[in-house]
């Protein structure tokens, strides 16, 4: 997140500032493509991303909003694009995760590691929660949205965001617990 | 970045991230940004560029353009003022109007009008690579003869009183903002009002439809005004910043200008209003 310098810096960007614009494309596209692995798989996420900014630039000037806002309309964006793309990943069913059945086993290089988690290898394990969960924790964790703007954004209600958000968590530290 | 977005991760559901089980994640997940995830950096600004040229160079416009008589209002007072010098340089300050129209940013409708009148192009692909300029033999004639007449006035003024300044077709260079392909096209010719006006695809295209440099005087007096255009050669150039506000889509407060680009612009997605600001009153509890 960029802090108080945010309206500023939105405001310049908004009047055609290239350099204004650039800081908010390095604070948030990380954030977008972390979101986007999860979503439409590391294979898209850039091309989604991309597409992402294309309307995100073209709208800009209509923005308004504080930085939590911003946030969420790129993200919201970004779903979007992904849906609209049809660029959402295929997720194997979530049957393996019920109680009972042992999880499937994460490819060593996700966990082996376990202190020093690549970025990467965490969105994979991320990616294996069930889709609403996985999104929900990202979108909390990764991108800092608030559990309304999530719920907004997956359809749902905030409370719903919460649970799926608290049982991923539970759920993956479950998964890097059977792992150590 | 990581800092920040622990700041702002509280609630409840959230409590898990304090298990020690879970920090590798979660520092992985918030980690600072790899070299990778800013390497698309040049295309994103590429794609600012290109957009914010054709919001501040053409600004919105939001009147009855449909009508040819405003239309032609429009150019005629564009060209017959000091605009009018950037307008000849090209495409680009013709007018707020005649600009979004060349650029595709009309709607729809106004677009074929823009099209079949004043030959703009008809799809939507964003600013065009070569300057258009206006059609000497349509309904821009008359404007162009009005800028014809008042150029030549002002040439004959100055050759006159030498030293005096003179508004003309190559006055557009002087403006820095907002400088477009026409604009460039004529860069390094400060100075030089008579190439700066022979280079200008507005005299150009005038040239053009009256047969030669020597036929413009003959051609001009031929072209009829146009009928109900009472305040044609008026000076009331109008401004781009007061063109009327147009309601802004979604998630405004408060409409700062209307623009000509896209659509529907605004965060949006089709079915939930998730595209809005959220109230902070949905918060983290």
């Amino acid at each position: 997140m960029i802090g108080p310098s945010f309206p500023r810096l939105l405001r310049a960007a908004q009047d055609g500032d290239e350099a204004a614009f650039a800081e908010l494309w390095r604070d948030a596209n990380p954030v977008l493509l972390r979101y986007l692995h999860v979503l439409s798989g590391p294979g898209s996420a850039e091309d989604v991303a991309s597409d992402c900014w294309l309307h995100v630039v073209r709208g800009l000037a209509a923005f308004r909003g504080d930085e939590q806002a911003w946030r969420g309309w790129l993200l919201t964006t970004a779903r979007r694009r992904a849906v609209d793309a049809g660029r959402v990943r295929q997720r194997t069913p979530a049957v393996a995760w019920q109680p009972g059945h042992e999880p499937p086993p994460a490819p060593s290089a996700e966990t082996a590691v376990l202190t020093a988690l690549d970025t990467r290898a965490a969105l994979e394990l991320v990616a294996r929660l069930p889709a609403q969960q996985a999104e929900a924790v990202v979108l909390r964790v990764v991108a800092g949205l608030d559990p309304g703007q999530v719920a907004e954004l997956l359809g749902t209600s905030p409370g719903a965001v919460r649970v799926a958000v608290h049982r991923g968590l539970r759920r993956l530290a479950a998964l890097l617990e059977r792992e150590v | 970045m990581t800092r920040h977005l622990f700041r702002s991760r509280r609630g409840r559901d959230l409590a898990a991230l304090q298990d020690p089980t879970l920090a590798p994640l979660r520092d992985a997940l918030t980690a600072e940004p790899s070299a990778g995830e800013l390497a698309g950096e040049r295309d994103a600004l590429a794609a600012f560029r290109a957009v914010s040229w054709g919001r501040h160079v053409a600004p919105p416009r939001r009147r009855a353009l449909w009508r040819p008589a405003v239309l032609s209002s429009v150019l005629t007072t564009a060209l017959a003022t000091k605009v009018g010098a950037a307008a000849a340089a090209g495409t680009v300050a013709l007018s707020g109007a005649a600009a979004a129209a060349y650029t595709g940013n009309l709607p729809d409708g106004l677009q074929d009008v823009a099209h079949k009148t004043i030959k703009a192009p008809a799809a939507k692909k964003g600013p065009p690579a070569q300057a258009v300029g206006p059609d000497a033999t349509g309904p821009a004639a008359w404007g162009l003869c009005q800028a014809f007449a008042k150029d030549k006035a002002e040439q004959q003024k100055a050759d006159k009183e030498p030293g005096a300044a003179s508004p003309g077709y190559g006055r557009g260079e002087a403006n820095g903002k907002g400088s477009g392909n026409a604009v460039k096209e004529d860069k390094g010719v400060k100075g030089d009002k008579g190439k700066a006006k022979e280079r200008s695809v507005a005299y150009r295209n005038l040239v053009r439809a009256a047969g030669g440099e020597d036929e413009v005087e003959a051609y001009c007096a031929a072209v009829p005004r146009p009928s109900d255009e009472p305040e044609a050669g008026s000076s009331k150039a109008p401004k781009a910043s007061k063109a009327p506000r147009a309601p802004t889509p979604a998630a405004s407060q408060t409409p700062r200008s209307s623009r000509p680009t896209t659509p529907a612009p605004v965060p949006s997605v089709t079915t939930s209003a998730a595209a809005s600001p959220t109230p902070t009153a949905t918060g983290t509890p």
